[in-house]
């Protein structure tokens, strides 16, 4: 049993890890994707009838997009590029597992990288819809003593997400390996379903929930000033 | 795994250029053709309103038209059914015209025939008296004294007659 990560290559002095690697096999599979599936949309004039693949690739973006303006509003929508690149990135990426990689969101570096970018999107958006003293000053709310726990609440929110997801993913792994180490025939199979479809997509989904969520409360904020 | 190292940059730059190519080449080319389809269609929706709108005017004007026509062809009528209204009396008046005038004219032929007729007969009346009276009385009186005879007693027989 071995769930570690392994080095793959060097790069210089600088370790290129598994989960790097499994990454850039997953961009490169999305966008290769998306350039051909979207390959007639960018010729197309309005009125020509589409195939197949262009109907169900706009249902999938359309859907993404409604998904998105009725989490975050229309205001949402200038988010909406980076919330489905998200969701679609974790959706491939935890259940990658399926295919025998290991899923990169199973390695805390990835989810902190994610929520990372969410932590900025959030306190950027805050700082954007508040003004800099306004941002300021809601840490010192509703009391001046308040502040440190504000901080905390503020740095907790991104530190959650990332263990949340890394959490679940790893568990799912360890347990699927170890299941494969007493019965590797037949029986993880249902595991799978659960372990990996179900648990994966339901973290994909909560984590760009979440991130929604934050974002759209951090500028809902603008409104009531 | 859960140490940190390069890889945690690495994913987060993964993931922006991820973004940025996502964005290039799904999100940007769906949701341009979806706004462009959109116009499109409401452009469509528009064209169809103003030539129904259209249609609708013309079938109006053309009502109006046709409405107008018949409203002429009426009158015409009315108006063809008046003149011969007018032409029929006139024809009739002037048979009954003609026919006074036949009747007077044939009036007149029967009263200038019946005049001729009574002068005829008077004549030959006249003539018949002569030869009798020739005969009985064997007289050899004049012919003119005669007829001067004759022609008196019918005048008064006539004035008697009127009379």
């Amino acid at each position: 049993m071995d769930i570690g990560i392994k080095t793959m290559f060097y790069l210089g002095r600088i370790p290129i890890t598994e989960t790097v690697v499994t990454t850039w096999l997953i961009m490169v599979v999305l966008v290769i994707g998306s350039m051909v599936a979207t390959r007639r949309f960018r010729t197309a004039a309005p009125g020509d009838k589409l195939g197949t693949t262009e109907h169900v690739v706009e249902f999938v973006v359309d859907g993404l997009y409604q998904f998105i303006r009725e989490t975050m509003g229309k205001k949402g929508l200038k988010f909406a590029p980076y919330i489905s690149t998200l969701l679609i990135f974790l959706v491939v990426a935890n259940l990658i597992g399926l295919l025998g990689f290991r899923p990169p969101t199973a390695d805390l570096n990835t989810t902190f990288g994610l929520a990372t970018i969410s932590f900025i999107l959030i306190q950027g958006t805050g700082l954007r819809s508040k003004g800099l003293w306004g941002y300021i000053k809601g840490l010192f709310e509703p009391f001046v003593f308040m502040f440190p726990l504000n901080v905390i609440s503020e740095i907790s929110t991104p530190v959650s997400m990332a263990f949340r997801l890394f959490g679940n993913i790893l568990g799912g792994m360890v347990i699927m390996s170890l299941l494969y180490g007493v019965a590797p025939i037949l029986i993880p199979v249902f595991p799978h379903v659960y372990f990996d479809l179900f648990s994966g997509i339901i973290q994909a989904f909560i984590f760009t929930m979440l991130t929604m969520v934050f974002v759209s409360m951090a500028s809902d904020e603008e409104e009531e000033n | 795994m859960i140490e940190f190292g390069w890889t945690y940059f690495f994913q987060i730059v993964n993931i922006i250029v991820l973004y940025l190519l996502m964005r290039r080449y799904l999100f940007e080319p769906v949701t341009s053709f979806i706004n462009r389809r959109r116009e499109y269609t409401e452009g469509l929706i528009d064209e169809a309103n103003d030539s129904f709108r259209r249609a609708k005017e013309l079938q109006e004007e053309s009502e109006a038209g046709l409405n107008e026509a018949r409203r002429e062809a009426q009158a015409l009528v009315e108006q063809a059914v008046e003149h011969g209204k007018t032409m029929a009396a006139e024809i009739s008046e002037r048979a009954k015209a003609e026919e006074a005038a036949r009747l007077k004219r044939a009036q007149q032929e029967i009263e200038e025939a019946k005049v001729r007729a009574i002068q005829e007969v008077r004549q030959e009346v006249a003539d018949l008296s002569v030869n009798i009276a020739e005969k009985i009385l064997e007289q050899s009186l004049s012919r003119e004294a005669h007829m001067q005879l004759i022609e008196d007693a019918l005048d008064r027989m006539d004035d008697a007659h009127v009379n």
